[in-house]
């Protein structure tokens, strides 16, 4: 790499790093100058005037409740995954390759949508009520569970649980059977020689998968907001009410500063053990061979099956059920047809072109801008890394690509909204998606950039080839596949991102995801299908696109 | 008998193994072959880590194959050595010990001895991989041994490591393993660590045993061009034409070199059904010798390369005239080595007496040759 692509490479970095962390301080300098607002000159009375706005209860409250539904979900997510993760990572069988592509679910179903179909599944109107009504004969049996703290617990850990059997499965595959068979042979039964010759080897990426997830809940937003109501609400639910119904700017600063240091520490359990996984895969390299199951592994795996097409698979079937079952009078024949997305086109406000238009207009413009950043960022992570490995340089970057993970999506938008001087909600919208979806694009091409074998770039070199040649022809042409997928996965962040657009309370703009929200509330559910259904091909689509353009790869 | 093998089969997809053998109590029995013969599985189906489909397998008189693994009282040394390197090299060792309940004082103790013998010690307390190549194998040795089992079975724990260290840890190996009068197998595809370690050799290919004896049992009856071409036997030269010789017990066979050599029919041969494809004429090395004078009945070969150390054994790698593709290593011993020079035309004679015809492939004459036993 020249000296001069390198200088400007990290001059762009600047702008990255200015890009994410401006909204924090503007968010940051509003949030002050209101709390303290209206205060005498004395700089004591200020702060009590600030600190009376905190009610403490409040936040420990909701700080217990947040803690105690993420860990929860996370448990019961990482227990429903395992199993499934053992069978991917170890056994031949029929619905491998499904349970394997469900961990897309997460990615590019936005929660929104899982969130409607859990209404429509698990509901006291839902199907699972019909099927116990056929079963029992009468409504009354079931009273449904979703509006409380385990309906909560269980929409988290069905969303989330594909993500253990993905990456557990990822690693378990790679993990030998050689320390497991060689405590066997020393004398240990089966359990015994599993704990010695295989947990070691997986507690990291255990311990990984649950970080991420307690990420996701401790973060959740929109489910909280449907099903939490009555039970308790979250940290990012406390932040949306203090800025919408209150306007308490000093309470959202300090419930935000709650939430970014606890999900710091779940930050620092992911970084701590995503190096000893990685050690792992590479040390391991080659996935172990996959054999057929046998007797009662055969009844387990169809067990298994079983249970996640009826609590799963089930409810996302529903969508595309009701998506096309047209609401009749009591007593009258079940219609399917095209009714429902009749009306959304052509019926009263037909809202659903505009919003399909705006989506892609928003979330493609947000997704442009998070692949740019991303890639330069990525790059200058590498060559950072390559040049010092300890230096400050890679360590901020790294610091940063942690953000979204850390920082309420309120305060991005917020803070775009405060920085933007006629306060444009939608040029607000498009930045604070961008900022939240770059650090995603950005690890991925890090990650392909990571892959690459420096010998190969070194053979280039020994065959006559410029450092500016090998890179054009050995790194960027490894990682192009991966820009693609890495913009296409922005995409589906951004796309079925229902979050910020309801922190920043758009009126003016009406995004799929924002539509499918209203929808849902005014509880038009075959219509929110019809729209939810379209949400879900776009980013499904997207994210296919993805998937074969690594499979290409 | 120490271990019985009595036609045992296994079924890996579309592989299939079959073995049939027994090994008496204090040997070492060594499982030689290409990658992917099925040496490794045969080992792992002792074990209990394969399953097999048919037949038995005894050891020391207790039927042994419906017993799971921790039940068969054996040791087994992986080829990746299989640590368990969240462990220290002292609970790596006690590790069997602490599975069988025996108590804290006697683990210590055994631990001490076993580290003792294997020049251990000082590493008790360190992980494993603070160690080197060696010592990793030393302490998987040890582990495997700490509960005495009744037998060994080492899965090419060798083959990681560099030639110096893989010499002498052979030499460590077989003292350890004459030292406790262990029965052992040990698998590897390497001809001269087989015939380092070995009291008897199977040679296995595709799943099927295609040689078994001692190493002198071998050289004298390899029982197919194969396995004397894999374990450098010796001369191994395809047929052009067999004829009944003069003398009744005798054999006219043309080589591809256009050579004659009467040899002696050891074996009921039916020519008339014998296929000259599927058959070779095997001269052991014994039976070689570079002859300085010209005859018909030479086999003519051009030196490709002259070996000649003090410290190694001293070859020539010939190429024998009339056969592409066949490189035949020949020990130099105390011959006039200044005139063997590289690219030079030799020949080289042969003591008839000792020639055989062998199948080609392992069992492609088993319907017309009858060996005649001694």
């Amino acid at each position: 790499m020249t000296r001069r692509i390198t200088v400007v490479l990290y001059g762009l970095l600047c702008i990255i790093i200015l890009f994410s962390l401006s909204p924090l301080a503007a968010f940051l300098n509003v949030a002050l100058g209101r709390g303290l607002e209206g205060a005498s000159t004395v700089p004591g009375a200020a702060f009590s005037n600030f600190l009376a706005q905190i009610p403490l209860s409040t936040i420990l409250r909701s700080l217990e409740f947040t803690l105690l539904q993420s860990l929860v979900s996370t448990a019961v997510a990482v227990v429903i995954g395992l199993p499934g993760a053992w069978f991917v990572a170890r056994f031949r069988f029929v619905g491998r390759k499904t349970l394997l592509a469900l961990a897309a679910v997460p990615f590019c179903f936005p929660p929104i949508l899982v969130i409607l179909a859990f209404i429509l599944y698990y509901g006291k109107e839902g199907l699972l009520s019909s099927v116990i009504s056929l079963l029992f004969g009468s409504h009354r049996q079931y009273q449904g569970f979703l509006y409380s703290f385990w309906g909560l617990v269980m929409v988290h850990a069905f969303y989330n649980f594909p993500i253990v059997v993905h990456q557990i499965s990822a690693l378990w595959m790679r993990i030998p059977e050689t320390q497991k068979e060689a405590a066997k042979t020393l004398g240990a039964g089966p359990l015994r020689a599993f704990r010695t010759g295989t947990l070691p080897w997986l507690l990291p990426g255990i311990a990984q998968a649950a970080g991420l997830i307690f990420l996701y809940c401790f973060f959740s937003f929109t489910t909280v907001l449907v099903f939490g109501g009555k039970v308790g609400t979250t940290i990012e639910v406390e932040i949306y009410y203090a800025l919408h119904y209150q306007s308490n700017y000093a309470l959202v600063l300090v419930l935000s500063m709650v939430e970014t240091m606890c999900a710091l520490l779940g930050i620092l359990l992911l970084t701590r053990t995503q190096g000893r996984t990685q050690r792992t895969l590479r040390n391991f390299g080659r996935a172990q061979e996959l054999r057929s199951p046998k007797g009662l592994q055969r009844l387990f795996i169809v067990i298994y099956g079983i249970f996640i097409v009826f609590f799963f698979i089930g409810p996302l079937l529903s969508i595309a059920i009701e998506a096309f079952r047209v609401p009749s009078p009591v007593g009258r024949a079940t219609k399917f047809g095209l009714d429902n997305f009749e009306r959304l086109v052509s019926g009263f406000q037909a809202p659903l072109l505009e919003a399909i238009l705006s989506t892609v207009r928003l979330s493609g413009l947000a997704a442009i801008l998070a692949t740019i950043t991303g890639i330069i960022a990525s790059l200058a992570l590498f060559f950072a890394e390559k040049r010092n490995q300890q230096g400050v340089l890679p360590k901020l970057i790294e610091v940063l690509q942690w953000l979204p993970m850390a920082v309420s999506s309120a305060i991005f938008a917020y803070g775009w909204l405060f920085l933007s001087s006629d306060r444009v909600v939608s040029s607000a919208l498009v930045l604070a998606q961008a900022v939240i979806a770059w650090p995603f694009v950005s690890r991925a091409l890090h990650a392909s950039l990571r892959a690459i074998d420096p010998q190969v770039r070194e053979a280039a070199r020994t065959l006559g080839a410029s450092p500016l040649r090998a890179f054009m022809t050995i790194e960027l042409r490894t990682i192009l596949p991966s820009v693609a997928a890495a913009a296409a996965f922005a995409f589906s962040i951004t796309a079925g991102d229902v979050n910020v657009p309801l922190m920043l309370g758009m009126g003016e703009v009406e995004t799929l995801p924002l539509l499918l929200y209203r929808l849902t509330a005014a509880y038009r559910f075959n219509e929110a299908c019809a729209a939810g259904l379209i949400l879900g091909i776009m980013t499904g689509f997207v994210f296919f696109l993805k998937e074969k353009v690594i499979d290409v790869a | 008998m120490s271990l019985e093998l009595q036609h045992v089969r296994v079924m890996r997809g579309s592989f299939s193994l079959e073995a049939d053998f027994s090994l008496q109590s204090g040997k070492v029995l060594v499982i030689l072959g290409p990658s992917g013969c099925g040496k490794t599985t045969l080992l792992r189906a002792i074990a209990g880590l394969e399953r097999i489909q048919r037949g038995q397998i005894i050891l020391d008189g207790v039927r042994i194959d419906r017993l799971p693994t921790e039940k068969r009282h054996i040791g087994f040394v992986f080829q990746d050595l299989a640590l368990f390197e969240q462990m220290r090299v002292k609970d790596n060792i006690g590790y069997s010990l602490k599975v069988h309940h025996e108590d804290k004082q006697q683990i210590q103790e055994r631990t001490a001895l076993l580290a003792h013998r294997f020049k251990i010690e000082h590493l008790l307390n360190r992980y494993p991989s603070e160690l080197s190549g060696g010592e990793r194998q030393r302490v998987a040795f040890a582990r495997s041994l700490a509960s005495s089992p009744s037998l060994m079975l080492l899965d090419e724990p060798l083959s990681a490591l560099d030639a110096p260290l893989r010499r002498e840890m052979r030499r460590f190996i077989r003292l350890q393993l004459a030292e406790g009068h262990l029965t052992a197998i040990h698998v590897t595809h390497d001809v001269e660590e087989a015939v380092d370690l070995a009291d008897e050799i199977i040679v296995m290919r595709d799943g099927a045993v295609v040689g078994y004896g001692t190493m002198e049992e071998l050289e004298q009856r390899p029982a197919s061009g194969w396995l004397a071409r894999f374990m450098n036997l010796g001369l191994v030269l395809p047929v052009t034409n067999i004829v009944a010789g003069r003398a009744s017990d005798t054999l006219e066979v043309e080589t591809h070199a256009g050579t004659v050599l009467s040899i002696p029919n050891r074996a009921s041969l039916d020519i008339s059904r014998l296929s000259k494809d599927k058959t070779c004429l095997y001269v052991p090395l014994a039976a070689t010798d570079i002859s300085e004078s010209h005859s018909d009945r030479n086999i003519r070969a051009r030196i490709l390369r002259k070996i000649h150390s003090a410290s190694h054994i001293s070859k020539l790698v010939l190429m024998i005239t009339g056969i592409e593709n066949y490189y035949f290593e020949f020990p130099l011993g105390s011959h006039h080595t200044e005139i063997l020079q590289e690219g030079k035309e030799i020949e080289i004679s042969v003591d008839t007496e000792r020639c055989q015809l062998l199948p080609e492939e392992p069992f492609a004459l088993d319907d017309v040759v009858q060996p005649v036993s001694g």
